[in-house]
Protein backbone atom coordinates (compact mmCIF):
# COMPACT_ATOMS: atom_id res chain seq x y z
CA UNK A 1 0.00 0.00 0.00
CA UNK A 2 1.34 3.44 -0.84
CA UNK A 3 2.35 5.64 2.06
CA UNK A 4 -0.41 8.30 2.60
CA UNK A 5 2.16 11.08 2.98
CA UNK A 6 3.73 10.08 -0.33
CA UNK A 7 0.30 10.13 -1.97
CA UNK A 8 -0.36 13.63 -0.60
CA UNK A 9 3.04 14.80 -1.75
CA UNK A 10 2.42 13.33 -5.19
CA UNK A 11 -0.96 15.11 -5.45
CA UNK A 12 0.50 18.43 -4.39
CA UNK A 13 3.38 18.02 -6.77
CA UNK A 14 1.06 17.21 -9.70
CA UNK A 15 -1.10 20.26 -8.94
CA UNK A 16 1.86 22.62 -8.57
CA UNK A 17 4.03 21.25 -11.39
CA UNK A 18 2.61 23.03 -14.48
CA UNK A 19 2.74 26.43 -12.79
CA UNK A 20 6.24 25.70 -11.53
CA UNK A 21 7.49 24.97 -15.05
CA UNK A 22 5.53 27.88 -16.53
CA UNK A 23 6.89 30.59 -14.25
CA UNK A 24 10.41 29.19 -14.53
CA UNK A 25 10.05 29.14 -18.33
CA UNK A 26 9.07 32.80 -18.41
CA UNK A 27 11.73 33.68 -15.88
CA UNK A 28 14.58 31.95 -17.68
CA UNK A 29 13.16 32.12 -21.22
CA UNK A 30 14.36 28.55 -21.62
CA UNK A 31 12.15 25.45 -21.41
CA UNK A 32 15.09 23.14 -20.87
CA UNK A 33 16.41 25.04 -17.88
CA UNK A 34 12.88 25.41 -16.54
CA UNK A 35 12.16 21.69 -16.76
CA UNK A 36 15.49 20.70 -15.20
CA UNK A 37 15.14 23.09 -12.30
CA UNK A 38 11.52 22.08 -11.69
CA UNK A 39 12.48 18.40 -11.70
CA UNK A 40 15.31 19.02 -9.22
CA UNK A 41 13.02 20.99 -6.93
CA UNK A 42 10.45 18.20 -7.01
CA UNK A 43 13.12 15.61 -6.27
CA UNK A 44 14.15 17.68 -3.25
CA UNK A 45 10.51 17.93 -2.14
CA UNK A 46 9.93 14.19 -2.48
CA UNK A 47 12.97 13.67 -0.29
CA UNK A 48 12.29 16.24 2.45
CA UNK A 49 8.48 16.56 2.66
CA UNK A 50 7.74 13.00 3.79
CA UNK A 51 10.42 13.47 6.47
CA UNK A 52 9.79 17.09 7.61
CA UNK A 53 6.13 17.50 6.63
CA UNK A 54 4.56 19.38 3.74
CA UNK A 55 5.29 23.14 3.94
CA UNK A 56 2.38 25.58 4.36
CA UNK A 57 2.87 26.98 0.89
CA UNK A 58 4.16 24.05 -1.16
CA UNK A 59 4.01 26.03 -4.42
CA UNK A 60 6.18 28.80 -3.00
CA UNK A 61 8.57 26.23 -1.54
CA UNK A 62 9.00 24.57 -4.95
CA UNK A 63 9.42 27.92 -6.72
CA UNK A 64 12.12 29.04 -4.33
CA UNK A 65 13.92 25.69 -4.48
CA UNK A 66 13.79 25.66 -8.28
CA UNK A 67 14.98 29.25 -8.62
CA UNK A 68 17.92 28.58 -6.35
CA UNK A 69 18.86 25.71 -8.60
CA UNK A 70 18.59 27.86 -11.73
CA UNK A 71 20.90 30.43 -10.17
CA UNK A 72 23.29 27.72 -9.06
CA UNK A 73 23.40 26.28 -12.57
CA UNK A 74 23.95 29.67 -14.15
CA UNK A 75 26.72 30.52 -11.70
CA UNK A 76 28.67 27.54 -12.92
CA UNK A 77 28.10 28.70 -16.49
CA UNK A 78 30.53 31.59 -17.02
CA UNK A 79 29.01 32.82 -20.29
CA UNK A 80 25.77 33.76 -18.59
CA UNK A 81 27.00 36.11 -15.88
CA UNK A 82 25.04 39.04 -17.29
CA UNK A 83 21.89 36.99 -17.22
CA UNK A 84 22.60 36.04 -13.61
CA UNK A 85 22.54 39.67 -12.48
CA UNK A 86 19.21 40.11 -14.19
CA UNK A 87 17.66 37.02 -12.64
CA UNK A 88 19.02 37.79 -9.19
CA UNK A 89 17.30 41.13 -9.45
CA UNK A 90 14.03 39.45 -10.42
CA UNK A 91 14.31 37.06 -7.52
CA UNK A 92 14.27 39.91 -5.03
CA UNK A 93 11.32 41.66 -6.68
CA UNK A 94 9.02 38.81 -7.32
CA UNK A 95 6.57 37.74 -4.63
CA UNK A 96 6.64 34.00 -4.13
CA UNK A 97 3.75 32.04 -5.58
CA UNK A 98 1.05 31.28 -3.06
CA UNK A 99 -1.08 28.25 -3.57
CA UNK A 100 -2.82 25.47 -1.76
CA UNK A 101 -4.25 22.40 -3.36
CA UNK A 102 -7.16 20.12 -2.76
CA UNK A 103 -6.59 16.52 -3.81
CA UNK A 104 -10.23 16.10 -4.95
CA UNK A 105 -9.92 18.61 -7.77
CA UNK A 106 -6.48 18.79 -9.37
CA UNK A 107 -6.52 22.57 -9.69
CA UNK A 108 -9.75 23.58 -7.94
CA UNK A 109 -8.22 25.17 -4.88
CA UNK A 110 -4.92 26.29 -6.37
CA UNK A 111 -4.89 30.08 -6.39
CA UNK A 112 -3.12 31.65 -9.32
CA UNK A 113 -2.50 35.32 -9.81
CA UNK A 114 -3.41 36.71 -13.25
CA UNK A 115 0.26 37.01 -14.09
CA UNK A 116 0.89 33.41 -13.09
CA UNK A 117 -2.10 32.19 -15.10
CA UNK A 118 -0.70 34.04 -18.11
CA UNK A 119 2.62 32.26 -17.65
CA UNK A 120 0.85 28.93 -17.66
CA UNK A 121 -1.20 29.82 -20.72
CA UNK A 122 2.03 30.75 -22.53
CA UNK A 123 3.42 27.33 -21.73
CA UNK A 124 0.23 25.58 -22.88
CA UNK A 125 0.26 27.35 -26.24
CA UNK A 126 3.97 26.69 -26.70
CA UNK A 127 3.72 22.95 -25.96
CA UNK A 128 0.81 22.66 -28.40
CA UNK A 129 2.25 24.87 -31.14
CA UNK A 130 1.02 23.64 -34.54
CA UNK A 131 4.58 23.75 -35.88
CA UNK A 132 5.29 20.75 -33.61
CA UNK A 133 4.21 17.29 -34.76
CA UNK A 134 1.52 15.58 -32.66
CA UNK A 135 4.14 12.94 -31.77
CA UNK A 136 6.10 15.79 -30.15
CA UNK A 137 3.16 17.78 -28.72
CA UNK A 138 1.72 14.85 -26.77
CA UNK A 139 4.87 13.82 -24.86
CA UNK A 140 5.73 17.47 -24.30
CA UNK A 141 2.29 18.15 -22.81
CA UNK A 142 2.46 15.01 -20.66
CA UNK A 143 5.89 16.05 -19.38
CA UNK A 144 5.59 19.82 -18.97
CA UNK A 145 1.86 20.25 -18.28
CA UNK A 146 0.99 16.98 -16.52
CA UNK A 147 4.30 16.42 -14.78
CA UNK A 148 4.82 12.84 -15.91
CA UNK A 149 8.40 11.65 -16.21
CA UNK A 150 9.59 10.42 -19.60
CA UNK A 151 9.34 6.86 -18.25
CA UNK A 152 5.72 7.36 -17.12
CA UNK A 153 4.75 9.00 -20.41
CA UNK A 154 6.41 6.14 -22.30
CA UNK A 155 4.37 3.59 -20.36
CA UNK A 156 1.13 5.40 -21.22
CA UNK A 157 2.09 5.86 -24.88
CA UNK A 158 3.26 2.23 -25.18
CA UNK A 159 6.71 3.22 -26.28
CA UNK A 160 10.15 3.26 -24.73
CA UNK A 161 11.56 5.85 -22.37
CA UNK A 162 14.44 6.82 -24.71
CA UNK A 163 11.92 7.41 -27.54
CA UNK A 164 9.81 9.73 -25.42
CA UNK A 165 12.87 11.47 -23.97
CA UNK A 166 14.21 11.96 -27.49
CA UNK A 167 10.92 13.44 -28.72
CA UNK A 168 10.82 15.85 -25.79
CA UNK A 169 14.42 16.92 -26.40
CA UNK A 170 13.78 17.44 -30.12
CA UNK A 171 10.60 19.39 -29.44
CA UNK A 172 12.36 21.69 -26.99
CA UNK A 173 15.21 22.11 -29.47
CA UNK A 174 12.75 23.10 -32.19
CA UNK A 175 10.98 25.56 -29.92
CA UNK A 176 14.28 27.25 -29.05
CA UNK A 177 15.89 26.96 -32.49
CA UNK A 178 12.95 27.85 -34.69
CA UNK A 179 11.96 30.83 -32.57
CA UNK A 180 8.60 29.55 -31.36
CA UNK A 181 7.77 32.38 -28.98
CA UNK A 182 6.84 31.57 -25.39
CA UNK A 183 3.82 33.80 -25.85
CA UNK A 184 0.05 33.84 -25.85
CA UNK A 185 -0.93 34.13 -29.52
CA UNK A 186 -2.40 37.33 -30.88
CA UNK A 187 -6.16 37.63 -31.27
CA UNK A 188 -5.97 36.98 -35.03
CA UNK A 189 -4.17 33.67 -34.51
CA UNK A 190 -6.16 32.74 -31.45
CA UNK A 191 -8.78 30.43 -33.03
CA UNK A 192 -6.23 28.30 -34.91
CA UNK A 193 -3.86 28.12 -32.01
CA UNK A 194 -6.61 27.22 -29.55
CA UNK A 195 -7.77 24.49 -31.95
CA UNK A 196 -4.26 23.05 -31.82
CA UNK A 197 -4.30 23.03 -28.00
CA UNK A 198 -7.69 21.33 -27.85
CA UNK A 199 -6.58 18.81 -30.47
CA UNK A 200 -3.62 17.76 -28.32
CA UNK A 201 -5.89 17.16 -25.31
CA UNK A 202 -8.35 15.31 -27.54
CA UNK A 203 -5.54 13.16 -28.90
CA UNK A 204 -4.33 12.20 -25.43
CA UNK A 205 -7.88 11.26 -24.48
CA UNK A 206 -8.68 9.31 -27.66
CA UNK A 207 -5.52 7.28 -27.34
CA UNK A 208 -6.56 6.46 -23.78
CA UNK A 209 -10.24 5.84 -24.48
CA UNK A 210 -9.90 3.80 -27.67
CA UNK A 211 -6.34 2.60 -27.45
CA UNK A 212 -5.11 1.81 -30.95
CA UNK A 213 -2.70 -0.81 -29.68
CA UNK A 214 -2.15 -3.14 -26.80
CA UNK A 215 -3.94 -5.47 -24.47
CA UNK A 216 -6.35 -3.04 -22.76
CA UNK A 217 -9.27 -1.35 -24.47
CA UNK A 218 -9.12 1.69 -22.22
CA UNK A 219 -5.83 3.06 -20.93
CA UNK A 220 -7.48 4.87 -18.06
CA UNK A 221 -4.34 6.61 -16.83
CA UNK A 222 -4.09 8.39 -20.16
CA UNK A 223 -7.78 9.41 -19.98
CA UNK A 224 -7.05 10.80 -16.51
CA UNK A 225 -4.20 12.92 -17.90
CA UNK A 226 -6.49 14.27 -20.63
CA UNK A 227 -9.15 15.13 -18.04
CA UNK A 228 -6.46 16.86 -15.99
CA UNK A 229 -5.39 18.90 -19.03
CA UNK A 230 -9.02 19.81 -19.75
CA UNK A 231 -9.48 20.93 -16.13
CA UNK A 232 -6.35 23.04 -16.49
CA UNK A 233 -7.66 24.71 -19.65
CA UNK A 234 -11.02 25.34 -17.99
CA UNK A 235 -9.21 27.12 -15.17
CA UNK A 236 -7.22 29.24 -17.60
CA UNK A 237 -9.92 29.91 -20.20
CA UNK A 238 -13.26 29.60 -18.40
CA UNK A 239 -15.11 31.65 -21.04
CA UNK A 240 -14.05 29.74 -24.15
CA UNK A 241 -17.01 27.71 -25.42
CA UNK A 242 -14.73 25.17 -27.12
CA UNK A 243 -12.84 24.53 -23.89
CA UNK A 244 -16.17 23.81 -22.17
CA UNK A 245 -17.19 21.63 -25.12
CA UNK A 246 -13.98 19.62 -24.97
CA UNK A 247 -14.35 19.10 -21.23
CA UNK A 248 -17.95 17.98 -21.70
CA UNK A 249 -17.02 15.47 -24.43
CA UNK A 250 -14.26 14.02 -22.27
CA UNK A 251 -16.44 13.73 -19.17
CA UNK A 252 -19.47 12.30 -20.99
CA UNK A 253 -17.30 9.74 -22.76
CA UNK A 254 -15.14 8.86 -19.81
CA UNK A 255 -18.21 8.36 -17.60
CA UNK A 256 -18.92 5.22 -19.65
CA UNK A 257 -15.39 3.87 -19.14
CA UNK A 258 -16.32 1.01 -16.76
CA UNK A 259 -19.32 -0.10 -18.82
CA UNK A 260 -17.36 -0.48 -22.06
CA UNK A 261 -15.99 -3.84 -21.06
CA UNK A 262 -17.47 -6.78 -19.16
CA UNK A 263 -15.13 -9.57 -18.05
CA UNK A 264 -12.47 -8.04 -20.28
CA UNK A 265 -14.68 -8.09 -23.39
CA UNK A 266 -15.94 -5.13 -25.39
CA UNK A 267 -19.55 -4.03 -24.83
CA UNK A 268 -21.12 -1.85 -27.53
CA UNK A 269 -22.79 1.44 -26.60
CA UNK A 270 -26.35 0.15 -27.01
CA UNK A 271 -25.69 -2.91 -24.86
CA UNK A 272 -23.91 -1.11 -22.03
CA UNK A 273 -25.16 -1.47 -18.48
CA UNK A 274 -26.16 2.12 -17.72
CA UNK A 275 -25.97 1.56 -13.99
CA UNK A 276 -22.21 1.26 -14.51
CA UNK A 277 -22.01 4.74 -16.02
CA UNK A 278 -20.71 7.39 -13.65
CA UNK A 279 -23.77 9.61 -13.46
CA UNK A 280 -22.15 12.42 -11.45
CA UNK A 281 -19.65 12.90 -14.29
CA UNK A 282 -22.47 12.76 -16.82
CA UNK A 283 -24.31 15.45 -14.88
CA UNK A 284 -21.20 17.62 -14.85
CA UNK A 285 -20.63 16.93 -18.56
CA UNK A 286 -24.19 17.94 -19.42
CA UNK A 287 -23.75 21.18 -17.45
CA UNK A 288 -20.55 21.99 -19.31
CA UNK A 289 -22.10 21.12 -22.69
CA UNK A 290 -25.05 23.42 -21.97
CA UNK A 291 -22.78 26.23 -20.83
CA UNK A 292 -20.53 25.79 -23.88
CA UNK A 293 -23.50 25.89 -26.22
CA UNK A 294 -24.89 28.97 -24.48
CA UNK A 295 -21.59 30.80 -24.82
CA UNK A 296 -21.10 29.70 -28.44
CA UNK A 297 -24.44 31.22 -29.42
CA UNK A 298 -25.40 30.40 -32.99
CA UNK A 299 -21.85 29.46 -33.97
CA UNK A 300 -20.94 26.33 -32.06
CA UNK A 301 -17.48 25.00 -32.87
CA UNK A 302 -16.48 21.38 -33.34
CA UNK A 303 -16.07 20.57 -29.64
CA UNK A 304 -19.37 22.13 -28.62
CA UNK A 305 -21.08 20.18 -31.40
CA UNK A 306 -19.44 16.94 -30.29
CA UNK A 307 -20.49 17.74 -26.71
CA UNK A 308 -24.09 18.15 -27.90
CA UNK A 309 -23.91 14.78 -29.68
CA UNK A 310 -22.49 13.09 -26.59
CA UNK A 311 -25.21 14.76 -24.49
CA UNK A 312 -27.90 13.40 -26.82
CA UNK A 313 -26.39 9.91 -26.75
CA UNK A 314 -26.59 9.52 -22.97
CA UNK A 315 -30.33 10.30 -22.93
CA UNK A 316 -32.63 7.31 -22.19
CA UNK A 317 -34.11 7.50 -25.71
CA UNK A 318 -31.62 9.36 -27.91
CA UNK A 319 -33.14 11.68 -30.53
CA UNK A 320 -31.47 10.18 -33.61
CA UNK A 321 -32.58 12.89 -36.02
CA UNK A 322 -31.13 15.56 -33.75
CA UNK A 323 -27.90 13.55 -33.60
CA UNK A 324 -27.76 13.29 -37.41
CA UNK A 325 -28.39 17.05 -37.75
CA UNK A 326 -25.55 17.71 -35.29
CA UNK A 327 -23.25 15.39 -37.25
CA UNK A 328 -24.18 17.31 -40.43
CA UNK A 329 -23.06 20.56 -38.82
CA UNK A 330 -19.95 18.92 -37.45
CA UNK A 331 -19.08 17.46 -40.87
CA UNK A 332 -19.22 20.95 -42.39
CA UNK A 333 -16.40 22.01 -40.08
CA UNK A 334 -14.62 18.71 -39.85
CA UNK A 335 -15.30 16.26 -42.69
CA UNK A 336 -13.05 13.55 -41.28
CA UNK A 337 -13.74 9.88 -42.01
CA UNK A 338 -14.41 9.27 -38.30
CA UNK A 339 -17.12 11.97 -38.17
CA UNK A 340 -18.72 10.75 -41.40
CA UNK A 341 -18.63 7.12 -40.23
CA UNK A 342 -20.32 8.03 -36.93
CA UNK A 343 -22.90 10.00 -38.88
CA UNK A 344 -23.55 6.98 -41.12
CA UNK A 345 -23.97 4.78 -38.02
CA UNK A 346 -26.58 7.22 -36.68
CA UNK A 347 -28.35 7.24 -40.06
CA UNK A 348 -28.42 3.43 -39.99
CA UNK A 349 -29.94 3.41 -36.50
CA UNK A 350 -32.57 5.96 -37.49
CA UNK A 351 -33.45 4.84 -41.01
CA UNK A 352 -32.17 1.29 -41.37
CA UNK A 353 -28.97 -0.35 -42.63
CA UNK A 354 -29.58 0.43 -46.32
CA UNK A 355 -29.69 4.16 -45.58
CA UNK A 356 -26.56 3.69 -43.47
CA UNK A 357 -24.74 1.98 -46.34
CA UNK A 358 -25.69 4.83 -48.67
CA UNK A 359 -24.36 7.35 -46.14
CA UNK A 360 -21.12 5.40 -45.70
CA UNK A 361 -20.53 4.83 -49.39
CA UNK A 362 -18.66 7.99 -50.28
CA UNK A 363 -16.45 8.07 -47.17
CA UNK A 364 -12.80 7.95 -48.05
CA UNK A 365 -10.92 6.32 -45.24
CA UNK A 366 -7.23 5.92 -44.72
CA UNK A 367 -6.10 2.39 -45.59
CA UNK A 368 -6.27 0.28 -42.46
CA UNK A 369 -9.07 2.34 -40.84
CA UNK A 370 -10.70 -0.64 -39.16
CA UNK A 371 -13.59 1.29 -37.64
CA UNK A 372 -15.06 2.19 -41.03
CA UNK A 373 -14.57 -1.43 -42.17
CA UNK A 374 -16.50 -2.64 -39.11
CA UNK A 375 -19.35 -0.25 -39.85
CA UNK A 376 -19.52 -1.37 -43.49
CA UNK A 377 -19.35 -5.04 -42.42
CA UNK A 378 -22.17 -4.64 -39.89
CA UNK A 379 -24.41 -2.76 -42.30
CA UNK A 380 -23.73 -5.19 -45.13
CA UNK A 381 -24.53 -8.12 -42.84
CA UNK A 382 -27.78 -6.45 -41.80
CA UNK A 383 -28.86 -6.00 -45.44
CA UNK A 384 -28.21 -9.66 -46.16
CA UNK A 385 -24.90 -10.10 -47.93
CA UNK A 386 -23.09 -12.34 -45.44
CA UNK A 387 -20.13 -13.25 -47.65
CA UNK A 388 -19.20 -9.63 -48.39
CA UNK A 389 -19.82 -8.76 -44.73
CA UNK A 390 -17.52 -11.52 -43.52
CA UNK A 391 -14.80 -10.44 -45.96
CA UNK A 392 -15.04 -6.84 -44.69
CA UNK A 393 -14.91 -8.00 -41.09
CA UNK A 394 -11.83 -10.12 -41.79
CA UNK A 395 -10.13 -7.05 -43.25
CA UNK A 396 -11.09 -5.10 -40.12
CA UNK A 397 -9.63 -7.81 -37.89
CA UNK A 398 -6.36 -7.69 -39.83
CA UNK A 399 -6.15 -3.91 -39.30
CA UNK A 400 -7.12 -3.92 -35.62
CA UNK A 401 -4.19 -3.74 -33.22
CA UNK A 402 -6.17 -3.61 -29.97
CA UNK A 403 -6.56 -7.04 -28.37
CA UNK A 404 -9.97 -6.47 -26.72
CA UNK A 405 -11.47 -5.02 -29.87
CA UNK A 406 -10.03 -7.80 -32.03
CA UNK A 407 -11.42 -10.48 -29.71
CA UNK A 408 -14.85 -8.86 -30.03
CA UNK A 409 -14.59 -8.81 -33.83
CA UNK A 410 -13.53 -12.45 -33.98
CA UNK A 411 -16.50 -13.37 -31.80
CA UNK A 412 -18.72 -11.33 -34.11
CA UNK A 413 -17.37 -13.16 -37.13
CA UNK A 414 -18.52 -16.42 -35.53
CA UNK A 415 -22.03 -15.18 -34.74
CA UNK A 416 -23.48 -12.66 -37.17
CA UNK A 417 -26.86 -13.39 -35.68
CA UNK A 418 -27.37 -10.07 -33.88
CA UNK A 419 -27.78 -7.28 -36.46
CA UNK A 420 -26.99 -4.40 -34.14
CA UNK A 421 -24.66 -1.81 -35.66
CA UNK A 422 -23.30 0.55 -33.08
CA UNK A 423 -20.34 2.23 -31.61
CA UNK A 424 -18.53 1.00 -28.53
CA UNK B 1 15.25 36.33 -36.00
CA UNK B 2 16.09 35.66 -39.61
CA UNK B 3 14.15 33.00 -41.46
CA UNK B 4 14.45 31.71 -44.99
CA UNK B 5 11.26 30.95 -46.91
CA UNK B 6 11.96 28.25 -49.49
CA UNK B 7 9.55 28.04 -52.40
CA UNK B 8 8.74 24.54 -53.63
CA UNK B 9 6.40 24.33 -56.59
CA UNK B 10 4.60 21.35 -58.02
CA UNK B 11 5.82 21.44 -61.61
CA UNK B 12 2.95 19.43 -63.05
CA UNK B 13 0.43 21.79 -61.48
CA UNK B 14 2.16 24.83 -62.89
CA UNK B 15 2.51 23.19 -66.31
CA UNK B 16 -1.24 22.57 -66.38
CA UNK B 17 -2.04 26.26 -65.84
CA UNK B 18 -3.46 28.31 -68.73
CA UNK B 19 -1.07 31.05 -69.93
CA UNK B 20 -3.03 33.84 -68.22
CA UNK B 21 -3.14 31.80 -64.97
CA UNK B 22 0.62 31.26 -65.17
CA UNK B 23 1.09 34.97 -65.67
CA UNK B 24 -1.18 35.75 -62.73
CA UNK B 25 0.91 33.40 -60.58
CA UNK B 26 4.09 35.17 -61.62
CA UNK B 27 2.39 38.48 -60.77
CA UNK B 28 1.61 37.19 -57.29
CA UNK B 29 5.25 36.23 -56.75
CA UNK B 30 6.28 39.76 -57.71
CA UNK B 31 3.74 41.47 -55.48
CA UNK B 32 4.55 39.12 -52.56
CA UNK B 33 8.23 40.05 -52.92
CA UNK B 34 7.40 43.75 -53.17
CA UNK B 35 5.23 43.59 -50.05
CA UNK B 36 8.07 41.97 -48.08
CA UNK B 37 10.54 44.59 -49.35
CA UNK B 38 8.21 47.50 -48.55
CA UNK B 39 7.54 46.30 -45.01
CA UNK B 40 11.28 46.46 -44.37
CA UNK B 41 11.69 42.86 -43.22
CA UNK B 42 13.26 41.40 -46.38
CA UNK B 43 17.00 40.69 -46.13
CA UNK B 44 17.49 38.96 -49.45
CA UNK B 45 16.02 36.57 -51.93
CA UNK B 46 16.51 35.08 -55.37
CA UNK B 47 14.52 33.43 -58.10
CA UNK B 48 16.16 30.34 -59.60
CA UNK B 49 16.21 29.39 -63.29
CA UNK B 50 14.10 26.36 -64.26
CA UNK B 51 15.08 22.96 -62.84
CA UNK B 52 16.14 21.74 -66.30
CA UNK B 53 19.22 23.97 -65.93
CA UNK B 54 20.34 22.20 -62.74
CA UNK B 55 23.45 20.03 -62.47
CA UNK B 56 24.15 18.04 -59.32
CA UNK B 57 27.67 17.20 -58.15
CA UNK B 58 28.64 14.34 -55.85
CA UNK B 59 32.22 13.57 -54.93
CA UNK B 60 32.61 9.78 -54.68
CA UNK B 61 35.82 7.79 -54.39
CA UNK B 62 37.89 10.83 -55.25
CA UNK B 63 35.86 11.55 -58.34
CA UNK B 64 33.26 14.22 -59.06
CA UNK B 65 30.14 12.55 -60.41
CA UNK B 66 27.75 14.87 -62.24
CA UNK B 67 24.03 14.33 -62.64
CA UNK B 68 21.93 16.29 -65.08
CA UNK B 69 19.06 17.58 -62.96
CA UNK B 70 18.17 18.36 -59.35
CA UNK B 71 19.51 16.38 -56.40
CA UNK B 72 16.33 14.38 -55.91
CA UNK B 73 13.66 13.28 -58.33
CA UNK B 74 10.66 14.86 -56.65
CA UNK B 75 7.58 16.61 -58.00
CA UNK B 76 7.92 19.72 -55.87
CA UNK B 77 10.86 21.68 -57.17
CA UNK B 78 12.87 24.28 -55.28
CA UNK B 79 12.48 27.51 -57.22
CA UNK B 80 13.48 30.45 -55.09
CA UNK B 81 13.81 31.92 -51.62
CA UNK B 82 13.37 35.00 -49.47
CA UNK B 83 15.19 35.86 -46.26
CA UNK B 84 13.13 37.81 -43.76
CA UNK B 85 13.87 39.25 -40.33
CA UNK B 86 10.88 38.95 -37.98
CA UNK B 87 10.38 38.52 -34.21
CA UNK B 88 9.29 34.89 -34.10
CA UNK B 89 8.19 31.77 -35.95
CA UNK B 90 4.50 32.69 -35.89
CA UNK B 91 5.22 35.88 -37.83
CA UNK B 92 7.37 33.99 -40.33
CA UNK B 93 4.63 31.38 -40.78
CA UNK B 94 2.09 34.11 -41.46
CA UNK B 95 4.28 35.42 -44.30
CA UNK B 96 4.75 31.88 -45.59
CA UNK B 97 0.98 31.46 -45.77
CA UNK B 98 0.86 34.56 -48.01
CA UNK B 99 3.55 33.12 -50.29
CA UNK B 100 2.07 31.93 -53.63
CA UNK B 101 4.21 28.79 -53.42
CA UNK B 102 2.01 27.65 -50.51
CA UNK B 103 -0.91 27.51 -52.99
CA UNK B 104 0.84 25.64 -55.81
CA UNK B 105 3.28 23.62 -53.75
CA UNK B 106 4.78 24.34 -50.38
CA UNK B 107 6.82 26.91 -48.52
CA UNK B 108 9.42 25.62 -46.10
CA UNK B 109 10.33 27.95 -43.26
CA UNK B 110 13.75 27.57 -41.66
CA UNK B 111 15.47 29.80 -39.13
CA UNK B 112 19.01 30.90 -39.99
CA UNK B 113 21.91 30.62 -37.60
CA UNK B 114 22.62 33.99 -36.02
CA UNK B 115 26.12 34.98 -34.97
CA UNK B 116 26.32 34.38 -31.21
CA UNK B 117 23.60 31.78 -30.83
CA UNK B 118 25.06 29.15 -33.15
Amino acid sequence: MPDPVEVAVEQIYRAEWPMLVATLARWTGDLDRAEDAAAEAVAAALETWPRDGVPDKPGAWLQTAARRRVLHRIRSDRVATAKLALLAHDLRDEPAADSVSDPDDPFGAVRWSDAAAEDLLRLVFTCCHPALAPSAQVPLALRLLCGLTAAEAARLLLTTEPTVAQRIVRAKRKIAGAGIALEIPSRSQWPDRLDAVLAVVGLVFTEGHAATEGAALVRSALCDEALRLAALLRRLLPDEPEVLGLSAVLLLTDARRDARTADGDLVLFAAQDRTRWRWDDIGRGLELATEGLRRAGDRPGRWVLQACIAACQVQPAPDLDAIIALYDRLAQQMPSSAVLANRAAAVAMAHGPAAGIAAAESIKAAPGDHRLLILRAELTAATGDPDVARALLRQAIDCCRNDVERRYLERRLDEWSVPAPGIG
Amino acid sequence: MRYILLSYVDQSRVASLAPEQAQALMGRYISFTQALAESGIMRGGEHLQPVETATTVRNRDGESVLTDGPFADITEIFGGFWIIDVPDLDTALKHAADCPASDVGATEVRPLFELGNG
